[in-house]
């Protein structure tokens, strides 16, 4: 059927049981108010947003527009969050659109067994992250403005000589690396008991500096999925084993975004 | 040292809301259900995340002529701000 329409159905997550009242007063992208759309005994959360917004040509246009990017992830990640309080819910990828909602109808048709089958595995669980940073100061000569090191710069010396320079800046390398070594190694360490003790779990690329805004080089951005009954005891075992040479970052509970693609994620 | 990121995750760039949005874009971006939707079949999960993250680090280039909202091409070279610097809101613990 091709009726030409100005409008798409853009879908959040697929749940189950998701209360009724909970879509009241929501706000989705693009400021849409948010349905439920049933098929299989499961329902897809669904904003009717402009085409001309979410067309695959404009779609990758404003994908580089930060703005509309941090609006739309933004507004995205509330609805999933909110009904996710809850409801068991499966979230999509941002920016998953269909023509109408007789399409979100049947793929919940089509794929619901797939859908029931992520529910039963994600339900009662939530996803927590841990990021390790290598602290600036610990990896002396990373920080190129000195931010008052002792070490870099010792008063008493007066000038130094080029030589003399280039020997410091030389061991400062050196330490750098080692210091980064060093930190990468406690990382996975940290890794290693942060899986052991969840369900599952994922590593994410780590963020360059220009993306974190700090100048603290980012080592682990690891996703872990736990039961939630049991996330104190998970969170107490990051603690615990979290090394003192460099920042650990928590952060969580999180819907499990990252393993909704079942023993593989 | 342990930083607690609390319910909401850490403030990282833009760190004005409570969930960083690198660590939302990690999750949205790499995860999720990948449904081949109506719209969007040329873009594949991993176009999305280069796609994003080059909008993020053109963007932030041109953070500082952002006063006005419709914003030119921006052609500034990648950097970080020290003024967007993570930290603020964030809860250190020594250990």
């Amino acid at each position: 059927m091709s009726v030409v329409t100005d409008s798409v159905s853009y879908v959040y997550a697929v749940g189950r049981e998701v209360p009724v009242g909970s879509l009241d007063d929501l706000t989705g992208v693009a400021g849409r108010e948010v349905a439920a759309v049933a098929g299989s005994g499961l329902q897809a959360l669904v904003s009717t947003v402009p085409l001309e917004d979410f067309s695959g040509e404009k779609l990758e246009e404003r994908l580089q527009d930060l703005t509309w990017l941090a609006e739309t992830a933004r507004a995205h990640h509330h609805v999933v969050d909110t009904v996710g309080r809850a409801a068991a819910l499966v979230p999509l990828a941002l920016a998953t659109v269909f023509y109408d909602e007789a399409r979100v109808r049947a793929v919940l048709e089509e794929r619901g067994a797939e859908f029931t089958r992520a529910l039963d595995d994600l339900d009662g669980r939530a996803e927590f992250g841990v990021k390790v940073y290598l602290p600036t100061g610990a990896a002396p000569g990373a920080g190129e403005k000195g931010t008052a090191e002792k070490g870099t710069g010792e008063k008493g010396a007066g000038r130094t000589t080029g030589t003399e320079y280039l020997r410091r800046r030389r061991a400062a390398v050196g330490a750098a690396e080692r210091a980064m070594r060093s930190a990468r190694e406690s990382a996975d360490a940290l890794h290693d008991v942060a899986s052991e003790a969840a369900v599952r779990s994922r590593r994410h690329r780590v963020h360059d500096t220009a993306l974190t805004g700090r100048t603290d080089q980012m080592v682990l951005n690891g996703a872990y999925l736990v039961d939630r009954a049991r996330s104190g005891e998970w969170r107490a075992a990051v603690d615990r084993a979290a090394p003192g040479e460099v920042t650990v970052e928590i952060t969580g509970p999180w819907i499990p975004y990252s393993f909704v693609n079942g023993e593989d994620g | 040292m342990t930083v607690s990121g609390g319910t909401g995750g850490s403030p990282g760039i833009f760190g004005d809301q409570e969930v960083a949005l690198v660590d939302l874009l990690d999750r949205l971006l790499a995860g999720g259900v990948v449904l081949t939707g109506d719209l969007t079949i040329s873009l594949a999960g991993v176009d999305l995340v280069r796609l994003s993250l080059r909008a993020l680090l053109v963007s932030i280039g041109a953070d500082e002529d952002r006063a006005d909202p419709d914003r030119g091409p921006a052609v500034t070279a990648p950097r970080w701000d020290p003024e967007l610097e993570a930290g603020a809101g964030v809860t250190e613990v020594r250990r």
